[in-house]
């Protein structure tokens, strides 16, 4: 018997063939481990596998996002949002979900968040409409928000994200932080980029 | 192909893959190149060109080459987010007007010029038309200022004229609020944008919005919207 995983021909592709492929598309999966995972599904964990189908049908059909902060639930607004003991009078921006979580998991931050799903990035097509900044400015226009905390990333984007939603944030008299960029904890000069450590030397500050 | 150590501004990148970028780069020799640009990882915080002068080598065939050399040779040119946007905007009409790999120091020389002063003082709005005016002259669309559509009567200053993309100024008698309806001074000014008064700016900017909306055959630009939704 000899299997065809390239699948050459004409014949519509091998339910394997489609399995590996539908493998790639998870970050840092390319065809070799794709393959190494589908069989390790069929082969030792066929109810695994049947697990991971159901939990990913379930999580693509139900969940979205969160009606205020855009963080992924399946519920109309999120634990975040929901959570009374947190303080509306700060808006934490980041970039994307991943960024909540790393926030929650480092900090003591005890304000709410707005996640961009991305940057201002004009060269592929990303601007105000597709962040989402519309439904920003109607909460900000809405609740009692006197911090706006711009954490999005120290790229070029990322800085001009921050710049267009302190100027949104103006509109509405409400103050505009920025986390602080510079030397990382623990890092040396010697091994610190150019640019971060332009960054650090222009915004040092009393000591 | 292998090109060693050019100098190069890079216009955009983009993500490709977990640890690649596709950059476009411009060059003096060898016009816009893209490049793909392997081994980043996502903790470098040394990912951003954009903006900077650079020292590149690349290699390879067709259409997209290999990154294999990058080395940032000053500081960053703008270092203002308020201007970022409007060096994404350069960025923008380069990658949309300036056709792939047609060699232009010209090109490569009023980017770098424009892209040197923007931090400098206030007068940026100037600086753009300069940028827009000069690229469109090097890149084979450059405007008729001070002649006629015959290109023998000049331009007189208090005339009303009607700028038809690809001809030239025709004189019009009524007043108009039509974008490329504009007065004879601006056109005038437009030979140096950088001595511009303020009423001419105005009318400069809605003609050459409307002339490069042309040339882009009207299909938006992104950091045009994003200034428009800040001035909102
Ligand atoms: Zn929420």
């Amino acid at each position: 018997m000899s299997i065809n995983y390239a699948n050459n021909g004409a014949q519509a592709p091998s339910l394997l063939d489609s399995l590996i492929e539908s493998l790639k598309c998870l970050p840092g999966v390319g065809p070799k481990s794709a393959q190494r995972m589908a069989f390790h599904l069929l082969q030792r964990d066929r109810d695994g596998a049947k697990n991971l189908a159901d939990a990913l049908n379930k999580a693509v059909k139900e969940i979205g996002h969160c009606g205020n902060c855009r963080i992924f639930t399946e519920h109309e607004f999120c634990f975040i949002c929901t959570d009374r003991s947190r303080l509306s009078s700060q808006i934490c921006i980041v970039e994307s979900p991943t960024d909540v979580f790393t926030i929650e998991r480092s900090t003591d931050y005890k304000g709410l968040y707005f996640v961009l799903m991305g940057r201002l990035s004009p060269l592929d097509g990303i601007g105000p409409k597709e962040l989402g900044l519309e439904a920003l400015e109607k909460r900000l226009s809405k609740l009692e928000v006197k911090e706006l905390i711009l954490a999005t990333n120290s790229t070029v984007e990322g800085e001009v994200t921050a710049h267009v939603i302190s100027e949104l944030a103006k509109k509405y008299n409400i103050s505009t932080t920025r986390i602080a960029q510079g030397m990382p904890v623990g890092g040396e000069l010697e091994y610190v980029d150019q640019n971060t450590i332009a960054q650090a030397f222009s915004s040092r500050r009393n000591y | 192909m292998r090109v060693q150590l050019q100098h190069a501004y890079c216009i955009h990148s983009r993500s490709y893959r977990e640890t690649s970028q596709i950059v476009e780069m411009l060059t003096p020799e060898h016009g816009l190149v893209s490049c793909i640009r392997r081994g980043l990882k996502k903790t470098n915080g040394s990912v951003g060109l954009l903006f900077s002068p650079l020292l590149i080598s690349w290699s390879g065939r067709g259409d997209l080459f290999t990154l294999t050399h990058v080395e940032s040779v000053g500081a960053k040119k703008i270092t203002v987010p308020a201007l970022y946007i409007i060096g994404m905007y350069l960025n923008e009409l380069i990658l949309r007007l300036v056709p792939k790999s047609s060699p232009s120091k010209e090109v490569f020389n009023l980017y770098q010029h424009i892209v040197g002063v923007l931090d400098d003082g206030d007068n940026q709005e100037k600086l753009l038309r300069l940028f827009e005016v000069e690229l469109l002259a090097l890149i084979g669309h450059g405007l008729s200022l001070d002649k006629e559509i015959d290109h023998e009567t000049p331009i007189q200053k208090d005339c009303t004229y009607r700028y038809d993309v690809g001809l030239g100024p025709v004189k019009v008698m009524q007043k108009s609020t039509a974008w490329n309806v504009i007065k004879g001074t601006t056109l005038l000014s437009l030979q140096s944008p950088l001595s511009m008064d303020s009423t001419c700016l105005l009318e400069a900017k809605r003609l050459m919005r409307g002339i490069i909306n042309l040339h882009l055959a009207n299909r938006p630009l992104h950091s045009r919207e994003i200034l428009q939704f800040m001035q909102a």
